[in-house]
């Protein structure tokens, strides 16, 4: 046996398998999750979409506060078609 | 990784946007039922009419009324535009980054949280250009100055963007499932009650009167002309009649029979012997989210049609009113159908078709595809009987995507069906809401079976 052309221990024996085989491990290793699911973060499921899930900076606030303000803006809508109805009512 | 990026755009909006606190710890079962119950009260207070359009105006012909239900949208009210930003903006980015048409590595912290923000911002911006697209092309009905189209559009638009924020809190774990689709079921199940049995009266044309709910109407009119009123029920389409009613009805009983449709993977433990089981793969792998789709798609080319129709020249008007949009659109009833055969098969094909694209892709872009499952697969140290380890991707890639394309193909027919039969979007919003109940009961259930103490569990479920 010629020592010269001896083949590395493990793997596949010839270049173009192991080329094949690391250019594989490659592109596993580069390749990105192609949802914030898949990177193990929660997110849309299969049967659901979700969109926040993450906490991002931003102008943080809770929940209850929004939940406060969105009624304050319905209730304000609510408001004016009273003032509305009133007004019509005495002026008209 | 250089050059520009779609996200980098978003970063300049960063301390901009309100950002909902994520839980620090473990939302209780009560507390979700609470968040739940008291969202989706402030969203059936949003049902309120806009303040400053004229008091007895009725939309004649609204284009858009076979595509409300779906995003549980309610004309002329301040959920004039529904969760329709919402879930466009959520499909356009999830799409495009699971397709990889922008680069996003969301493996990184800070990558994803660009584009949550940058979910948000388009869907902020959405509801700002769905308003401005409503107000310019002639809508609503002629009002006094500027100012007052100024205020009917902040109230449109502010809806809308409330709406973003609203569901974020869902989303985020303070209640159960997902914040759009928990919306869209809730107005889908208000309707279906109020179509049968909705107590108050509706000014349907000038000085007629009808009662919303098809029974109340029918029982109410019975005595006094009883074969107007059967024909009235029958055919009205300014409110819900007989047979959509009925329809939606039956399509709750076909979809549930559906859902249990399944495949069963037979698994085995790797480690312990003659551990045998079986991993059930839905026939509706993706649930209603192909139909979701199809309709998402449709309503933004409807707007923008609508938009084309109203500011372009004529030639270019027509064609879009008489051709795009004419096309795809279901026919308003059965005769309908059956009298134009091209706008059937035409406006078939386009739900058939982009529902049966979206679900190939959609498990791609939801992390539940094959590879993400062999992954769960193995830290749960179990394995596909007879399969060997490499090639439990390909076997499970092979079963998924064909139970979500035929299921999305099966639930396309059927709200095909309720359209065609003139369900006018109330089949399809059915069969939405149906999916998205299940989701919302597995997660509920699961809650409820892990939640430690629950105030609620023990008022409902007697001594536990």
């Amino acid at each position: 046996m010629n020592s010269s052309s001896a083949v590395a221990p493990g793997g596949a024996r010839t270049a173009a398998k192991r080329k094949a085989t690391a250019d594989r491990k490659a592109t596993a290793a580069t390749q990105t999750p192609t949802s914030t699911r898949a990177a193990g973060a929660g997110g849309s499921s299969s049967t659901m979409l979700k969109l926040y899930t993450d906490e991002a900076q931003g102008l943080r606030v809770d929940p209850l506060v929004v939940l406060f303000l969105a009624v304050g803006f319905i209730i304000s809508v609510v408001v004016l078609h009273v003032i509305a109805k009133m007004t019509g009512k005495f002026f008209n | 990784m250089s050059g520009f990026r779609l996200l980098d755009l978003v970063k300049p909006f960063l301390p901009l946007l309100p950002e909902i606190e994520t839980p620090i710890e473990r939302v209780t079962f009560d507390d979700k039922v609470l968040f739940t119950v008291s969202l989706g009260f402030v969203y059936l207070l949003a049902g309120l009419p806009i303040y400053g359009l004229p008091k007895d105006f009725a939309l004649e012909s609204n284009p858009f009324l076979w595509l409300t239900p779906v995003f549980g949208a309610e004309p002329l009210t301040l959920l004039e535009l529904g969760l329709l930003p919402v879930v466009t903006a959520g499909f356009v980015f999830q799409l495009l980054a699971g397709l990889k048409y922008i680069s996003v590595n969301l493996s990184v912290r800070l990558d994803r949280e660009l584009f949550q923000t940058a979910q948000k911002l388009l869907s902020i911006v959405l509801s700002i250009v769905y308003t401005v697209i409503l107000l310019v092309s002639g809508y609503y009905p002629p009002l006094a100055s500027a100012g007052a189209y100024a205020f009917v559009g902040l109230q449109v638009a502010g809806t809308g963007i409330v709406f973003t924020l609203l569901s974020e809190i869902m989303d985020k774990g303070y209640g159960f499932g997902s914040g759009a689709l928990a919306f869209i079921t809730l107005n889908v199940a208000t309707s279906i009650v109020t179509d049968v049995a909705g107590l108050d009266q509706v000014l349907v044309a000038p000085d007629t009167y009808e009662s919303r709910g098809v029974l109340v109407h029918l029982v109410r009119n019975i005595l006094s002309s009883p074969i107007a009123s059967l024909r009235t029920v029958c055919t009205r389409t300014h409110l819900a009649n007989l047979p959509q009613v009925v329809l939606a009805l039956a399509t709750i009983l076909v979809l549930i029979y559906f859902q249990n449709f399944r495949v069963e993977l037979p698994i085995r433990s790797t480690q312990l012997r003659k551990i045998y089981s079986a991993y059930p793969v839905r026939l509706m792998f993706t649930g209603s989210m192909p139909i979701l789709f199809a309709y998402t798609a449709l309503f933004n080319i409807h707007l923008a049609g609508y938009f084309v129709a109203a500011v372009a020249p004529a030639p270019v008007a027509t064609f879009v009113t008489d051709y795009v949009l004419y096309y795809l659109s279901p026919p308003p009833s059965l005769v309908g159908t059956l009298v134009s055969p091209i706008r059937t098969v035409v406006f078939g094909a386009f739900v058939v078709l982009s529902a049966v694209w979206f679900a190939s892709v959609w498990s791609l872009t939801s992390g539940s595809a094959g590879k993400e499952l062999a992954a769960e697969f193995k830290k749960q140290s179990i394995a596909l009987n007879g399969k060997r380890d490499a090639s439990v991707i390909k076997e499970l890639n092979k079963v998924i995507l064909t139970a979500s394309v035929t299921g999305a193909a099966l639930l396309a027919v059927i709200s095909l069906v309720t359209e065609y039969l003139g369900g006018l979007g109330k089949g399809a919003a059915v069969v939405i809401a149906v999916g998205a109940g299940f989701v919302f009961l597995e997660d509920f259930v699961s809650e409820f079976q892990q939640g430690g103490t629950s105030q609620f569990a023990s008022v409902l479920g007697g001594a536990q």
